[in-house]
């Protein structure tokens, strides 16, 4: 399975990268393949594709605040949290993300 | 709309006004660091007056934005310059910044013939959309600008003990909840009151905001033995989140022990906020960068008693507090695993 992922936070300093960090290894443990884009106080890092999004079964939003071209993520699977709960547990954001596409 | 939704919308803001407050902040602080007159500090207090003044339209402006995309910016940035000229200041920016959101939304919702289609973006979202914001603008500063008006004038009237309650209120609301609601609301506060002119409730969101993770973390290191494995590997990542101006480090601490915790951290920070207003701590620039912005406060060493005395008190409180069966049960604590 393939996951694409978005962080973002106000500051755009810490949370926004701790939660990339988070999911990324969340993602390697469980097995799956992830590709994490930020939108910090940089703006978009590691940007996700339309290419990258036909690829992968699910979408994880961990997103404090708006963020930019949102509206990509409207042709798969999309699960929207705050970037809290992706630090809290990213495993079983995951595993919810994963219910989302067999459903 | 539902709370998480107004509260993203609300942090979009934010996040979009922040970069232009620490720049205004830190000029304008610079300029007094230097003594006000002259050339160069003339200049850096200008400079930072003027980036200041983006504050509540970029607030304003980027509401919108989360609201209703690229056709709300306009709206919204509009909105925002009345708001400040107006005299309602954050408060009537963040209420117009959600106004303009909602009729940008509303006006895209207009159905134009095709041959119209073309201009519905570029003329008709931003007149009528303007159009329809000024009206609620005027309409909510009638009531708004003299409540701003009499809340800048009963702050700037505050002295020494009165500062001081302030700042206990403000810095225990901080510490409540660790980056939760309450706290935002005693942030948005001070932001408000930045935006008047008003420095004192900032320094005292700066207390709140890093006093208890750092306060945690210096109460392992004085008992350790009261302590889980797990919180005594979070300190010094928590410590430093603090410095950074992140509260969240202190929460695997509250969850282990609420009771014991949450209060002591809201007496630490709120009394380290007090007597950090008693001695009139001010700061120009939002507490975002942590202690990286102490260079640039105008009186650091006022700001620092607080700031110590705040931890210390924090640290001391929850040693007494907890025992060392409070832990005995639950040795690994809350995995707080994020570095």
């Amino acid at each position: 399975m393939k996951i694409v992922a978005v962080t973002a936070c106000p500051a755009g300093l810490a949370h926004t990268f701790m939660a990339k960090k988070a999911l990324e290894n969340a993602a390697k443990e469980l097995g799956y393949e992830i590709k994490v884009e930020t939108q910090g106080a940089m703006g978009i890092e590691n940007e996700i594709t339309e290419e990258d999004i036909a690829n992968s079964d699910v979408a994880i939003l961990a997103i404090d605040s708006y963020i930019d071209k949102i509206n990509r993520f409207k042709k798969i699977p999309t699960i929207e949290v705050s970037t809290k709960v992706a630090l809290k547990d990213s495993k079983a954001l995951i595993k919810k993300a994963l219910d989302k596409i067999t459903k | 709309m539902e709370m998480s939704k107004v509260k993203r919308h609300l942090m979009t803001g934010v996040s979009y006004m922040i970069p232009a407050v620490v720049a205004g902040g830190i000029l304008l602080s610079l300029g007094i660091i230097l003594g006000e007159e002259g050339f160069l500090a003339s200049k850096l207090i200008e400079v930072g007056v003027f980036a200041l003044k983006l504050m509540v339209p970029l607030i304003a402006g980027f509401i919108s934005y989360s609201i209703a995309d690229k056709p709300g910016i306009t709206v919204g940035l509009v909105g925002g310059v009345m708001a400040r000229e107006l005299g309602t200041g954050y408060i009537g920016g963040i209420l117009v910044g959600f106004f303009a959101g909602w009729i940008t939304n509303q006006i895209k919702k207009i159905p134009v013939h095709k041959n119209l289609m073309v201009i519905k973006p570029i003329m008709i979202i931003p007149v009528l959309g303007v159009a329809a914001t000024a009206i609620f603008m005027y309409l909510i500063s009638v009531p708004l600008a003299p409540a701003m008006k009499g809340l800048e004038n009963w702050l700037v009237s505050l002295k020494g003990s009165n500062l001081a309650i302030l700042g206990l209120i403000i810095g225990a609301m901080m510490a409540f909840d660790m980056g939760g609601p309450v706290n935002k609301i005693a942030l948005t506060f001070a932001y408000a009151t930045l935006a008047e002119g008003i420095y004192h409730p900032m320094a005292a969101a700066w207390i709140g905001i890093m006093t208890a993770p750092i306060g945690l973390a210096l109460a392992t290191l004085i008992k350790p033995q009261k302590f889980t494995k797990s919180e005594k590997a979070n300190a010094l990542p928590a410590a430093i989140m603090g410095s950074l101006g992140i509260s969240e480090g202190a929460i695997p601490y509250a969850v282990t022990t609420p009771l014991k915790v949450i209060p002591s951290i809201m007496i630490g920070s709120g009394i380290g906020a007090a007597i950090a207003l008693f001695f009139g701590a001010e700061a120009s620039i939002p507490c975002a960068i942590g202690i990286w912005g102490l260079p640039f406060l105008t009186h650091p060493f006022r700001w620092l008693i607080g700031f110590v005395s705040g931890i210390i008190i924090t640290a001391v409180l929850v040693v007494v507090l907890r025992k060392e069966s409070d832990i005995q049960n639950n040795d690994e604590g809350t995995e707080f695993s994020i570095i």
